[in-house]
């Protein structure tokens, strides 16, 4: 632990000493246009897409200017009317009321002649270059050691649509987009409080990729900020950023674990709940995707819908998803485990049909369910792959055909391909993707463990589960949390998912000087519908 | 070196829990009938009365010393040369423990479920996974059977009541017939039966709340003698005293007895994943304390770096005893050791 953190010392001091580096190379902005367009146009030569548009503004004591922007990146509708328009027709058109002080004119075009919401002045010619690579516009003027960076961006993206991982039947059916503006407009759109913090940054040598920090401040523990803030600057020197995957595997804890420490998700609603709870979101620019932290193991079976249902319903949809992940692990196991080893478990009559249906079957049991969980792989692997239309077709064919004929040619038992299929239905109930692939793997060492010792290897094997679960930890919080350590009042939202009244508590993600808001214990307008009945 | 105040008091409870019903409860009704037949309930009673005067010395001792094992506070109570040695029989009496659970454990294991497959494969795999949590500290085995001992607790309630349509309570009959001498005897294994919450001397230091320890230990010393008392007399009460005597594992054979419905018989595979849990959690707290105490004893900054020296002690040792009969004889070693012990500890609070 010391070594590591001596390391990311070290590396957070190599990159302020870069970044030192980089303000004693800046260049500054000359008083004369013509160099510094000479020198941005150096920097990009062969790149088509930049846009230097020279022109001139007022006739008096004309002063010649440049914009610079990247086409496809902006709005150019804006740049002809706010900016173009007002600085040459206008500004022509206009009686500046102060003498004719150069200083004073730069003043007077930045403050009274451009008619566009954002912009702002920047000193040093690599601001300028990163502005308009960004999608602004970049306002250069002759004699003038300033620049001016007006906002304009606007580029193709996708329109909001329902995201296809996380499907609900009751809730909203936004999704985050790929551009990281529209997401945390979403977000604001859904939580107008001064309190929501959006914290930017750029990440990336070459992409320079934005990515935002959001939590609520009052309501998040600072020290889970800071851990976000000190992780963030340790992957300053990475090359891309491209997805939030990337950033993930940078910061999270245990790299090498099959379990995932942080959770993904493209709701809105999702991440205003977790918000509310205390918690980080990191957004990404070019990504549908926002990364929650810290997490714990039981927010994977925890769905959105859950609290937009009602309770008994959601109460028994969470104990199905636990049935449903118990299936998907140890289904195959205990079947290896109970028929090789146990057979005195199974009642007689089972037994014996069971034996009679393995008649003729070639393989021992455990060879049989690696054949049989292998295919159910490839299955899904190649759905995943093929186009929708064809996906589905796939299904048909591997699971109905394939089945049907494994059966009928006597490769595998009958009751082998209700387990497998239990198994399969069973890792699908799991409402997050990311949490479902663990599951997948384990199956697997499960089935060996069940084949060499039986119902005590199973349980060897869950033990090994367990004590690696518990060594998890997510920004510092414990993965299996509620659950281990134990904290009975948190139950209620893992075992059952209790009235929204009763769950005003907070969850341990707070910060500790918070004070949880009150919990009352009874539907709050009970008191109320006790004098509507006074009045009746 | 792990953090002091780690882990909170209800993590303890259910560590002495399952302690105090853990592997031992296995072979616990036999011993007992063979000493002192109906009576057992009565010796094991008297057994946790006095243990609880024993664990109100723990508690009060362990709280002069805040912060403090045992191993480490003894040399300034006792002097450095008696305080090292009361401190190396200490050290030396868990990582025992530790062996003769395993043994216990292994030798059910054979017996009843793998009888073909050698024991040191099965043995093997068990404390590989033992020696992985003791690396990752007190406080993920703290955490572990926080999570699974209400489970355990739940299932072998659940045992005992599922059998009680089998029970008999004229079985429990004679009283009070044993003779002052065998009662003693067997108040003596009882006593060391439940001697083990010792292991609370180690863990002291570790716990974020010593104050509340007190009475949660308590707590669980109750419980623990209800459930062993409990146990007992289903045992005796489903078999009689003749029966139980000459079972090698009578609460397995009451287990096995356990019938869901109709269709579900012969659960006792399920109930041996049980005790797996439990012999996982007793071994891993007792080499736990064994390796952090020898740590403290020679003075050594980190105990991880001796967690692979010493695990295979308890191999070792558990197979000094060639067969079953050779593991009961070390159970006997044990609980004379114990009772050394016991005299040791009882100086040693009027010493201080």
């Amino acid at each position: 632990m010391v070594k590591k953190s001596d390391k990311a010392i070290k590396s957070i001091r190599q990159s302020r000493n870069n970044k030192d580096e980089k303000k004693a190379d800046v260049k500054p902005i000359s008083t004369d246009l013509q160099v510094n367009l000479e020198n941005i146009k150096e920097v990009f030569t062969n790149c088509s897409d930049i846009v230097f548009r020279e022109f001139i503004i007022g006739y008096q004591a004309p002063v010649k200017a440049a914009l610079i922007y990247v086409d496809g990146l902006t709005d150019k509708a804006s740049i002809h009317d706010y900016i173009l328009k007002s600085l040459t027709i206008e500004a022509r058109a206009s009686k500046p009321n102060i003498e004719l002080n150069l200083d004073d004119t730069y003043k007077w075009i930045e403050e009274s002649t451009i008619s566009v919401a954002e912009k702002k002045r920047v000193e040093n010619l690599d601001d300028v270059m990163s502005g308009f690579l960004s999608g602004d516009t970049a306002l250069l003027m002759d004699g003038w050691n300033k620049a001016l960076l007006i906002g304009t961006k606007g580029w193709a993206s996708r329109g909001i649509s329902e995201p296809d991982s996380e499907v609900v039947i009751r809730g909203p059916r936004e999704g985050f987009t790929e551009t990281v503006r529209i997401n945390t407009s979403m977000v604001r759109r859904r939580l107008h409080s001064n309190k929501l913090k959006m914290e930017g940054r750029k990440i990336g040598t070459y992409t320079q990729t934005d990515v935002v920090v959001l939590y609520m401040d009052g309501i998040v523990n600072p020290k889970i900020v800071k851990e976000v803030h000190k992780r963030l600057d340790g992957i300053n020197e990475v090359d891309s950023i491209l997805e939030t995957g990337c950033i993930e595997q940078y910061i999270e804890d245990h790299p090498y674990s099959p379990f995932p420490q942080i959770q993904y998700t493209e709701r809105p609603d999702k991440v205003v709940a977790y918000l509310l709870e205390g918690r980080v979101i990191i957004m990404v620019d070019g990504s549908p995707d926002c990364l929650i932290v810290p997490t714990v193991f039981v927010q994977f079976l925890q769905s959105p819908e859950d609290y937009y249902s009602r309770i008994l319903m959601s109460t028994v949809l969470r104990w199905v998803r636990f049935i449903g992940i118990f299936t998907a692990v140890t289904l195959p196991a205990l079947y290896i485990a109970v028929t090789t080893f146990h057979q005195e478990m199974i009642p007689t009559n089972l037994a014996l049909s069971i034996s009679g249906a393995r008649e003729g079957v070639p393989f021992p049991a455990l060879i049989e369910a690696l054949t049989m969980e292998i295919s159910l792989e490839l299955l899904r692997e190649a759905s995943v792959r093929l186009p929708g239309a064809i996906g589905s077709t796939l299904g048909i064919v591997g699971a109905l055909i394939v089945g049907q004929a494994a059966v009928e040619a006597k490769l595998v038992a009958p009751q082998m391909v209700i387990i497998v299929a239990l198994t399969a239905i069973g890792s699908f109930t799991v409402p997050s993707f990311a949490a479902s692939i663990p599951l997948r793997l384990i199956r697997f060492p499960l089935m060996i463990l069940g084949a060499i010792f039986g119902l005590y290897g199973v349980m060897l094997g869950w033990i090994g589960i367990l004590v690696h679960m518990i060594s998890l930890k997510s920004f510092g919080y414990p993965y299996l949390a509620p659950l281990a350590p134990l904290r009975v009042s948190e139950l209620k939202d893992v075992l059952i998912r209790a009235p929204r009244w009763q769950m005003m508590t907070a969850p341990q993600f707070r910060k500790p000087t918070e004070k949880p808001p009150k919990s009352f214990l009874r539907k709050p307008y009970v008191k109320n519908s006790k004098g509507a009945v006074k009045n009746d | 070196m792990i953090k002091r105040g780690t882990i909170s008091p209800r993590q303890v409870f259910f560590i002495l829990i399952m302690l105090l019903t853990g592997i031992y409860i296995l072979i616990l009704p036999r011993h007992m009938v063979t000493m002192v037949g109906t009576d057992g309930w009565l010796v094991l009673l008297v057994g946790g009365l006095v243990s609880s005067l024993m664990l109100f010395f723990i508690n009060r001792i362990s709280r002069k010393f805040p912060g403090k094992t045992v191993v480490e506070f003894a040399p300034v109570v006792m002097g450095p040369f008696l305080g090292k040695i009361l401190g190396g029989i200490l050290v030396v009496y868990y990582t025992f423990l530790a062996a003769v659970s395993l043994r216990i454990f292994a030798e059910m294991l054979k017996s009843v479920l793998l009888s073909d497959t050698p024991r040191w494969v099965v043995v093997l795999a068990l404390v590989a996974l033992i020696t992985w949590i003791v690396q990752n500290g007190l406080e993920d085995i703290a955490r572990f059977t926080e999570l699974l001992a209400p489970i355990i607790l739940l299932l072998l309630i659940a045992a005992l009541l599922g059998d009680l349509r089998y029970m008999e309570a004229i079985r429990l009959r004679p009283m009070f017939q044993t003779e002052p001498f065998s009662l003693l005897e067997g108040f003596i294994s009882s006593l060391s039966y439940f001697g083990i919450i010792i292991v609370l001397l180690m863990l002291y230091p570790y716990v974020n709340a010593p104050k509340k320890l007190t009475i949660t230990s308590l707590l669980a010393l109750a419980f623990a003698v209800i459930i062993t008392m409990g146990f007992f007399m289903g045992t005796v009460a489903t078999f009689g005293i003749y029966e139980t005597g000459r079972m090698a594992w009578p609460v397995i054979e009451l287990v096995k007895m356990v019938r869901v419905g109709e269709f579900l018989e012969r659960v006792e595979s399920l109930f041996l994943s049980v005790w797996l849990s439990i012999a996982f959690i007793n071994v891993s707290v007792l080499a736990f304390c064994s390796v952090s105490g020898w740590t403290q004893l020679i003075n050594a900054e980190n105990y991880r770096k001796l967690t692979y020296p010493i695990m295979p002690l308890p191999l070792i040792l558990k197979s000094l005893a060639q067969r079953f009969i050779g593991c009961l004889r070390l159970i006997q070693v044990e609980f004379y050791l114990w009772f050394r012990y016991y005299a040791n500890n009882t100086a040693f609070h009027i010493c201080s």
